[in-house]
C-alpha cells in the first residue's frame, strides 16, 4: 500500500522513543550505582 | 546486605522486561500480519495500536502517580513518592509516543501534523502539566517538601483531566475541525481490529509494570545515593 | 462551635489586610493594571481585529489580559509575602490555614475584579464595542474565582521554589485551561448576542471547575503550607 512507508516511519520513531528512554534508564542506573560503590569506598 | 542494596529486585526487573519484550514484540506481530488493512486509509492506520494503547498506558501511569501521590501525604512514605515520581516520567515518554505517532498518522492520513481532537489536545495538555511537574520539583531544594508540592500538583493536574476533556469536546462540537477529520470519529472497528487493540492493550500494559518497576528502583538508587552524600557531609 | 465565626472573621482580616496593604501602595494594582492595558495594545497589532470577528476575538483577549494580569498580581502578593518575612508571622498566628487561603484568594479575586472594571470601558471605547453587559460580568466573577482558586494555591508552593516567576504561569495555566476556555466561549457567545442556552453548558462547565477546585485547593493549601 502508499502508505506503508508511513506506517513503518510512526511504529520505528514510536518504538525508537520507547528504546531511547529504556536506555537512559539502564545509563542512570549504572551511573548511580558506581557513585554509590565510590561513596561506599570512602567510608 | 550490601549486595541486595545495590541490586534489588533484580529477579523481578528480569521477569517483568522478558514479559514486556515479548508482549510488545507479539502485539507488534499481530498488528503487522494479523490485523486487517483498513479500506481508505490502507496501512498508516495500523499505528492506531500503539498510538492508543500508548496514551492509554500514560494516561494510567499519570493516574497512577495521582493516586501515589494521595497515599504519600496521608502516610508520608518515601516509596509513595518514589512511585509518583516514576508514574510521572514514564508516563510522560508513554504520551509523548502516543502524541508523535498519532501525528504521523495524521500527516499521512489527513495531510496535516496536527488535530485539534479533544483527545489529542487533552493528552497534550496533560504533557505540559507532568512536564510543569519536573519543574515544581527541580525548584524545590528540600526533598520532603519536594515530594509534597509534587504530590499535591500531581493530583490536581490529574483532577483537571475530566473537566479538560469536556471542556475541549465541547468546543469542538461547536467548532468542527476545519483541516481533517478528528482521528477515530469515522472510523468502524472491525473484530479483528477490535482483538488487535485489545492485545496491543495488555501488551502496553505489561510494559507499563516493567518500565515502573525499573523507575521506581532507580528512584530508589537515587534516594540512597544521597542518604550517603548526606551522611558524609 | 466557636471556631466558625473565628475562621471566617480570620479570613476576612487576611482579606482586609491585603487590602489595605494594597490601597496604600497601590503598586501590584498599578503594574497590573498598566500591564493589561499594554497587552490590549500589543493584540490589537498582533490581530486583525475586524468588526465581523470582533465578538470572538474581544473575548479571547479580555480572558487572556486578565490570565496574564492575574499571574502578576498573583506572584507579587506572595513574593512580597516570603521576602518580608510576614509569611512565617501569618503561619504563627493561632488561625486555621484554611483561613489564610480564602482571605487571599478574597482579595486577589476583589483586585482582579477591580481591574476587569477599569479594562472593559476601556476596550470598550478602543474597539467601538459594549463589554458591560450583565452576563459577562457574571462570567468574570466565575472565571476569576475559579482561575484564583487554583492559582492562590500553585502560588503558594511556587514562591517557595526557585525562579518563582516562571513557575507559577507554567504550573496554572494548563490547570486552569477548562476554566478559560469556559469563561471565553461563555463570554464570546454573549458578546454575538446568542441566546442564553447557548451559554448554558459553559456555565455549567465553569461552575464545576470552580467549586471543584476551590474544594481541593482550600484541602491542598494545608499541607503546602506545612512547617
Amino acid at each position: 500500500m502508499n502508505s506503508l512507508p508511513w506506517m513503518v516511519g510512526g511504529y520505528i520513531v514510536m518504538l525508537g522513543l520507547l528504546v531511547i528512554y529504556i536506555i537512559t534508564l539502564l545509563v542512570r542506573a549504572r551511573r548511580l550505582k558506581a557513585a554509590i560503590r565510590a561513596r561506599k569506598k570512602q567510608l | 546486605m550490601e549486595q541486595s542494596e545495590i541490586h534489588p529486585g533484580q529477579r523481578t526487573q528480569r521477569i517483568l522486561d522478558i514479559a514486556a519484550a515479548l508482549a510488545v514484540l507479539g502485539a507488534l506481530a499481530v498488528v503487522i500480519f494479523y490485523a486487517p488493512l483498513e479500506a481508505t486509509m490502507g496501512a498508516v492506520q495500523k499505528i492506531f495500536y500503539f498510538h492508543l494503547s500508548a496514551a492509554w498506558a500514560g494516561m494510567l501511569s499519570f493516574m497512577i502517580a495521582a493516586i501515589a501521590g494521595g497515599i504519600y501525604l496521608a502516610r508520608r512514605q518515601t516509596r509513595w513518592d518514589q512511585l509518583s515520581l516514576s508514574a510521572v516520567e514514564v508516563g510522560l515518554v508513554l504520551m509523548l509516543m502516543a502524541i508523535v505517532g498519532g501525528s504521523i498518522w495524521a500527516r499521512q492520513a489527513w495531510n496535516t501534523w496536527w488535530t485539534w481532537d479533544p483527545r489529542l489536545t487533552t493528552v497534550t495538555i496533560m504533557e505540559l502539566v507532568y512536564l510543569a511537574y519536573f519543574l515544581l520539583r527541580q525548584g524545590v531544594d528540600d526533598p520532603e517538601r519536594r515530594a509534597r508540592f509534587g504530590a499535591v500538583y500531581a493530583v490536581v493536574g490529574f483532577l483537571s483531566v475530566p473537566l479538560m476533556y469536556l471542556s475541549i469536546h465541547l468546543y469542538r462540537t461547536i467548532h468542527p475541525l476545519l483541516l481533517g477529520s478528528s482521528a477515530s470519529d469515522g472510523m468502524q472497528l472491525a473484530p479483528r481490529m477490535t482483538q488487535t487493540l485489545l492485545i496491543s492493550l495488555a501488551a502496553f500494559s505489561v510494559l507499563l509494570a516493567a518500565l515502573l518497576y525499573r523507575r521506581v528502583r532507580l528512584a530508589r538508587l537515587a534516594d540512597t545515593l544521597d542518604a550517603l552524600r548526606q551522611q558524609m557531609d | 462551635m466557636n471556631r466558625r465565626p473565628r475562621f471566617w472573621r480570620a479570613a476576612l482580616t487576611v482579606a482586609w489586610k491585603d487590602l489595605l496593604t494594597e490601597w496604600r501602595s497601590r503598586e501590584a494594582f498599578s503594574a497590573m493594571l498598566v500591564f493589561a492595558l499594554l497587552v490590549i495594545f500589543i493584540f490589537n497589532f498582533a490581530l486583525e481585529l475586524k468588526p465581523a470577528a470582533r465578538a470572538e476575538i474581544s473575548a479571547g483577549i479580555l480572558w487572556v489580559t486578565l490570565c496574564f494580569a492575574g499571574a502578576l498580581g498573583l506572584n507579587r502578593a506572595w513574593v512580597s509575602e516570603k521576602d518580608r518575612g510576614c509569611l512565617d508571622g501569618l503561619l504563627l498566628a493561632p488561625v486555621d490555614r484554611a483561613a489564610l487561603y480564602f482571605g487571599k484568594l478574597f482579595s486577589g479575586w476583589l483586585i482582579l475584579m477591580l481591574i476587569a472594571a477599569v479594562l472593559l470601558p476601556i476596550y470598550g471605547l478602543l474597539y467601538n464595542q459594549n463589554l458591560i453587559l450583565p452576563g459577562l460580568l457574571l462570567f468574570i466573577a466565575l472565571g476569576v474565582e475559579g482561575y484564583l482558586a487554583v492559582g492562590t494555591l500553585l502560588a503558594a508552593m511556587a514562591v517557595q521554589a526557585r525562579s518563582r516567576d516562571l513557575l507559577l504561569p507554567v504550573l496554572l495555566f494548563p490547570v486552569t485551561l477548562p476554566a478559560l476556555i469556559a469563561a471565553v466561549k461563555a463570554s464570546s457567545t454573549l458578546l454575538s448576542g446568542l441566546p442564553w442556552v447557548d451559554v448554558q453548558p459553559w456555565l455549567m462547565l465553569l461552575l464545576a471547575f470552580d467549586l471543584i477546585f476551590t474544594v481541593v485547593a482550600w484541602l491542598a493549601f494545608d499541607i503546602v503550607m506545612e512547617e
